[in-house]
């Protein structure tokens, strides 16, 4: 039993932690900001509980490979090859399926003078925010990226430590094999991103002005938070790939009675980059978790306002 | 922030004169964008044209400035409050509509924070 509690711990932790951090910012500040009960709460508790259920499910089957799906050989193997882009993909459905409800653009015969642009209903803190995790995620693809090699079947994924007398050691990094299909899905996740930001500012503002602007302000908040889950998870599987690679360590016999032993040069990173990977990812799934109480408990709160 | 069009007076005169009526009340604040042509002719029901029309007149006049990928924007002689002026005017606004605080008792709060402030001057 401990050791199913400490696999369930060592899978999860980051998913647990940010569910922790989601509660109590729920009952610290995110009760002011709850959404209505109607489609759009309920499209959101369905985008965002698909969203981590799925998530939840292929990290599962990493730990639990009898939870993998009975699908060809190959496919489960690629899936779970490519799990450091698993946040992004599963990221863009749930932002495109919170395009809905799609307003429409009616004319009133008054309008405000009021720009509505893709950027109009959220902070600009955050689309500051978004844009650094974007600008470090590139980054770091980047450097990791040159860094990587072509392995036997010409994939650009090996690392290799050069301990001279020809002897090397190698192991897998996050190279441009598992990056440019990632740096592809980060494209995808920001023109999503954007298309339904724009989809929720451009309708005229209906005749219940004040409403309209705050319903627009949660959800654009909403997309926001998702985009930067996604992003942060996706950040954070990359240090945490990086870690296990800054672990490669190797050793070699040196002459008669000699042995040397050799690392990475990022070797003193590894811990850092493993907690802070956890750590980020933890926060991405806070995010999630945080839009999934603020549209969830809403609708409970209201259903009984309801029946009293 | 609102214009509506009413009457039977045309629409380009009518989205004309309320723009112009916010400027000079210094609702619109000097260098503030106002809504792409696209998007107010939409929101109001008329042609493009109507409203580029009015546009192009309170340009003509000095009230408006067009720039080539900037949008347009009250021009900075047209308004004499400064944008940040009524950005934080509307925050403040906004705040206290929220806290349930009326106007009368927000500007007495203002008055005796703009006197405290004078003092330390």
């Amino acid at each position: 039993m401990p050791d199913l509690v400490i696999l369930i711990w060592f899978s999860f932790r980051s998913i647990i932690i940010g569910l922790a951090l989601a509660v109590a910012w729920w009952l610290a500040r995110g009760r002011t900001s709850r959404l209505p009960s109607g489609l759009t709460a309920a499209v959101t508790v369905t985008a965002t509980s698909l969203a981590m259920a799925g998530l939840i499910y292929l990290n599962a089957a990493i730990g639990f490979p009898m939870l993998q799906p009975p699908l060809s050989e190959h496919l489960p193997l690629w899936v779970f090859e490519m799990r450091v882009v698993w946040a992004l993909a599963i990221g863009i459905l749930a932002i495109a399926l919170l395009a809905i409800p799609i307003g429409i653009h009616a004319p009133r015969g008054h309008a405000s003078l009021t720009r509505r642009t893709p950027f109009s209903f959220g902070p600009r803190w955050w689309f500051a925010g978004v844009t650094t995790i974007v600008g470090t995620i590139v980054t770091v693809s980047v450097l990791a990226g040159m860094a990587s090699e072509p392995d036997e079947e010409g994939l650009w994924r090996n690392y290799t430590v050069d301990a001279g007398s020809s002897i090397s050691f190698g192991t897998r990094i996050y190279g441009w094999y598992y990056s440019v299909p990632a740096l592809m899905l980060l494209a995808a996740l920001i023109a999503v991103t954007f298309v339904v930001l724009w989809l929720i500012a451009r309708p005229s503002l209906s005749a219940n002005h004040d409403d309209d602007v705050r319903m627009r302000h949660l959800r654009t908040r909403n997309i926001l938070a998702i985009a930067s889950g996604a992003l942060l998870i996706h950040l954070g599987s990359i240090f945490t790939s990086l870690s296990n690679t800054a672990s490669l360590r190797g050793g070699a016999a040196i002459g008669e009675n000699g042995w040397g032993s050799w690392t990475t040069p990022f070797a003193a990173m590894q811990p850092a980059l493993l907690y802070v990977g956890l750590g980020i990812a933890a926060l991405g799934y806070a995010l999630w978790f945080g839009v999934l109480l603020s549209a969830a408990l809403t609708r409970r709160a209201r259903a009984n306002t309801d029946r009293s | 922030m609102m214009i509506s069009l009413a009457g039977s007076a045309p629409a380009a005169d009518q989205i004309r004169d309320q723009i112009r009526g916010l400027i000079a009340a210094g609702t619109l604040a000097a260098g503030e964008r106002i809504p792409s042509v696209r998007q107010l002719a939409k929101d109001l029901g008329v042609a493009p044209g109507t409203v580029a029309k009015a546009y192009k007149a309170l340009e003509t006049e000095g009230h408006l400035r067009t720039h080539t990928g900037g949008g347009t924007r009250v021009s900075a002689t047209a308004s004499a409050t400064p944008l940040a002026v009524v950005e934080a005017a509307r925050i403040l606004a906004d705040t206290s509509g929220r806290a349930g605080v009326d106007l009368e008792e927000t500007t007495r709060v203002l008055r005796a924070i703009w006197a405290s402030q004078e003092k330390d001057d």
